[in-house]
Protein backbone atom coordinates (compact mmCIF):
# COMPACT_ATOMS: atom_id res chain seq x y z
CA UNK A 1 0.00 0.00 0.00
CA UNK A 2 1.25 3.60 -0.81
CA UNK A 3 2.20 5.72 1.81
CA UNK A 4 -0.69 8.79 2.05
CA UNK A 5 0.41 12.06 3.16
CA UNK A 6 -1.96 14.84 4.30
CA UNK A 7 -1.01 18.66 4.45
CA UNK A 8 -3.00 19.64 7.33
CA UNK A 9 -2.14 23.39 7.02
CA UNK A 10 -4.05 22.98 3.83
CA UNK A 11 -6.85 21.22 5.34
CA UNK A 12 -7.20 23.96 7.86
CA UNK A 13 -8.46 26.26 5.11
CA UNK A 14 -11.69 24.09 3.99
CA UNK A 15 -12.47 23.52 7.67
CA UNK A 16 -12.44 27.34 8.53
CA UNK A 17 -14.34 28.67 5.43
CA UNK A 18 -16.64 25.34 6.85
CA UNK A 19 -17.21 26.57 9.82
CA UNK A 20 -17.65 30.18 9.66
CA UNK A 21 -20.35 29.40 6.94
CA UNK A 22 -21.66 26.62 9.54
CA UNK A 23 -21.75 29.08 12.18
CA UNK A 24 -23.15 32.35 10.13
CA UNK A 25 -25.90 29.78 9.07
CA UNK A 26 -27.06 28.31 12.05
CA UNK A 27 -26.95 31.78 14.15
CA UNK A 28 -28.89 33.06 10.89
CA UNK A 29 -31.35 30.07 11.26
CA UNK A 30 -31.60 30.67 15.08
CA UNK A 31 -32.46 34.14 15.02
CA UNK A 32 -35.16 33.83 12.44
CA UNK A 33 -36.16 30.95 14.52
CA UNK A 34 -38.45 29.12 12.20
CA UNK A 35 -41.47 27.08 13.76
CA UNK A 36 -42.99 24.21 12.64
CA UNK A 37 -45.61 22.46 13.87
CA UNK A 38 -43.88 18.88 13.31
CA UNK A 39 -41.48 19.65 16.21
CA UNK A 40 -38.82 21.67 17.12
CA UNK A 41 -35.70 22.26 14.47
CA UNK A 42 -32.68 21.10 15.26
CA UNK A 43 -30.83 22.73 12.16
CA UNK A 44 -30.07 25.67 13.52
CA UNK A 45 -28.21 24.04 16.37
CA UNK A 46 -26.63 21.78 14.66
CA UNK A 47 -25.42 24.12 12.21
CA UNK A 48 -23.65 26.14 15.24
CA UNK A 49 -22.08 22.69 16.82
CA UNK A 50 -20.89 21.63 13.73
CA UNK A 51 -19.58 25.05 13.06
CA UNK A 52 -17.88 25.24 16.38
CA UNK A 53 -16.10 21.86 16.43
CA UNK A 54 -14.77 22.79 12.72
CA UNK A 55 -13.25 25.85 13.54
CA UNK A 56 -11.61 23.76 16.86
CA UNK A 57 -10.40 21.15 14.12
CA UNK A 58 -8.94 24.13 11.61
CA UNK A 59 -7.09 25.46 14.85
CA UNK A 60 -5.67 22.61 15.59
CA UNK A 61 -4.44 21.54 12.34
CA UNK A 62 -3.30 25.19 11.80
CA UNK A 63 -0.79 23.76 14.41
CA UNK A 64 0.81 21.40 12.27
CA UNK A 65 3.90 22.15 10.34
CA UNK A 66 4.87 18.74 9.00
CA UNK A 67 2.71 16.50 6.42
CA UNK A 68 0.91 13.66 8.03
CA UNK A 69 1.59 10.67 7.26
CA UNK A 70 -0.63 6.93 6.84
CA UNK A 71 1.68 4.50 6.16
CA UNK A 72 0.98 0.66 4.78
CA UNK A 73 0.60 -0.07 8.87
CA UNK A 74 -1.83 2.99 9.78
CA UNK A 75 -3.78 2.01 6.23
CA UNK A 76 -4.19 -1.19 7.76
CA UNK A 77 -5.53 -0.23 11.45
CA UNK A 78 -7.71 2.41 10.16
CA UNK A 79 -9.03 -0.80 7.70
CA UNK A 80 -9.67 -3.07 10.73
CA UNK A 81 -11.23 -0.31 13.14
CA UNK A 82 -13.74 0.54 10.87
CA UNK A 83 -14.56 -3.52 9.84
CA UNK A 84 -15.03 -3.68 13.79
CA UNK A 85 -16.92 -0.62 14.31
CA UNK A 86 -19.35 -1.46 11.42
CA UNK A 87 -20.30 -4.67 12.82
CA UNK A 88 -20.31 -3.40 16.62
CA UNK A 89 -23.05 -0.63 14.75
CA UNK A 90 -25.06 -3.68 12.77
CA UNK A 91 -25.61 -5.91 16.32
CA UNK A 92 -26.04 -3.19 18.09
CA UNK A 93 -28.84 -1.96 16.10
CA UNK A 94 -29.78 -5.49 15.81
CA UNK A 95 -30.36 -5.73 19.78
CA UNK A 96 -32.28 -2.75 19.60
CA UNK A 97 -34.49 -4.04 17.01
CA UNK A 98 -34.95 -7.22 18.70
CA UNK A 99 -35.86 -4.94 22.16
CA UNK A 100 -38.55 -3.12 20.04
CA UNK A 101 -40.44 -6.48 18.90
CA UNK A 102 -41.59 -6.82 22.51
CA UNK A 103 -41.08 -3.19 24.25
CA UNK A 104 -41.88 0.02 22.06
CA UNK A 105 -39.57 2.46 22.68
CA UNK A 106 -39.65 6.28 22.57
CA UNK A 107 -36.70 8.34 21.82
CA UNK A 108 -36.07 11.57 20.76
CA UNK A 109 -34.69 10.60 17.17
CA UNK A 110 -31.93 13.93 17.49
CA UNK A 111 -30.91 12.23 21.00
CA UNK A 112 -30.83 8.85 19.60
CA UNK A 113 -28.38 9.78 16.47
CA UNK A 114 -26.40 11.70 18.48
CA UNK A 115 -25.80 9.44 20.96
CA UNK A 116 -24.74 6.48 18.19
CA UNK A 117 -22.55 9.20 16.76
CA UNK A 118 -20.47 9.88 19.91
CA UNK A 119 -20.85 5.99 20.99
CA UNK A 120 -19.06 4.89 17.43
CA UNK A 121 -16.63 7.74 17.23
CA UNK A 122 -15.56 6.24 21.40
CA UNK A 123 -16.10 1.66 19.84
CA UNK A 124 -13.67 3.47 16.88
CA UNK A 125 -10.54 4.96 18.94
CA UNK A 126 -10.78 1.97 21.16
CA UNK A 127 -10.44 -0.38 18.34
CA UNK A 128 -8.15 1.90 16.82
CA UNK A 129 -5.88 1.96 20.31
CA UNK A 130 -6.38 -2.18 20.65
CA UNK A 131 -4.93 -2.71 17.26
CA UNK A 132 -2.00 -0.42 16.83
CA UNK A 133 -0.99 -2.09 20.54
CA UNK A 134 -1.31 -5.49 19.05
CA UNK A 135 0.27 -4.58 15.85
CA UNK B 1 7.47 -14.01 10.16
CA UNK B 2 10.90 -12.75 12.31
CA UNK B 3 13.26 -10.15 10.41
CA UNK B 4 16.89 -9.45 11.51
CA UNK B 5 15.91 -5.62 10.80
CA UNK B 6 17.12 -4.57 13.84
CA UNK B 7 20.36 -5.64 14.07
CA UNK B 8 21.08 -5.18 10.27
CA UNK B 9 20.01 -1.27 11.24
CA UNK B 10 22.31 -1.01 13.97
CA UNK B 11 25.24 -2.28 11.78
CA UNK B 12 25.04 -0.06 9.41
CA UNK B 13 24.45 2.54 12.02
CA UNK B 14 21.43 3.90 11.12
CA UNK B 15 18.71 5.06 13.41
CA UNK B 16 14.79 3.72 13.14
CA UNK B 17 13.45 7.62 12.70
CA UNK B 18 16.56 7.67 9.28
CA UNK B 19 15.20 4.02 8.16
CA UNK B 20 11.87 5.16 8.11
CA UNK B 21 12.13 8.58 6.46
CA UNK B 22 14.38 6.30 3.75
CA UNK B 23 11.45 3.73 3.50
CA UNK B 24 8.92 6.15 4.21
CA UNK B 25 6.86 5.02 6.83
CA UNK B 26 6.42 6.13 10.10
CA UNK B 27 9.09 4.93 12.62
CA UNK B 28 6.26 3.52 14.52
CA UNK B 29 6.31 0.97 11.64
CA UNK B 30 9.96 0.12 12.16
CA UNK B 31 9.43 -0.55 15.63
CA UNK B 32 6.29 -3.19 15.07
CA UNK B 33 8.50 -4.60 12.40
CA UNK B 34 11.35 -5.04 15.22
CA UNK B 35 9.07 -6.38 17.39
CA UNK B 36 8.42 -8.86 14.58
CA UNK B 37 4.53 -7.36 15.38
CA UNK B 38 3.58 -6.53 12.22
CA UNK B 39 4.37 -8.25 8.53
CA UNK B 40 5.35 -5.68 6.34
CA UNK B 41 3.72 -5.74 2.44
CA UNK B 42 6.13 -7.43 -0.43
CA UNK B 43 7.03 -3.77 -1.58
CA UNK B 44 8.23 -2.55 1.61
CA UNK B 45 10.26 -6.01 2.29
CA UNK B 46 11.78 -5.06 -0.51
CA UNK B 47 12.45 -1.29 0.21
CA UNK B 48 13.86 -1.97 3.56
CA UNK B 49 16.16 -5.03 1.64
CA UNK B 50 17.13 -2.44 -0.12
CA UNK B 51 17.96 0.19 2.08
CA UNK B 52 19.62 -2.09 4.18
CA UNK B 53 21.86 -2.93 1.25
CA UNK B 54 21.23 -6.98 1.70
CA UNK B 55 21.13 -8.97 -1.57
CA UNK B 56 18.01 -11.04 -1.18
CA UNK B 57 14.44 -10.46 0.95
CA UNK B 58 15.64 -13.42 2.65
CA UNK B 59 18.57 -12.06 4.37
CA UNK B 60 16.26 -9.58 6.25
CA UNK B 61 13.47 -11.19 6.53
CA UNK B 62 13.05 -14.80 7.55
CA UNK B 63 9.92 -17.25 6.11
CA UNK B 64 9.37 -19.45 8.46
Amino acid sequence: METKKYNLQKRAKYKLAFGVLALSAGIILELINPRYQLGRVFLANALIIAGIISLFISVKYSFYKKEIKYDERDQMIILEASKKTFAFLIWGLIFLMLIGTFQIIKIDLGYISAAILFFLIFVYKIHYWKISKKK
Amino acid sequence: MENKIALLRKKKNITQEKLAQLVDVSRQTIISLEQNKYNPSLDLAYRITKELKAKKIEDVFLFN
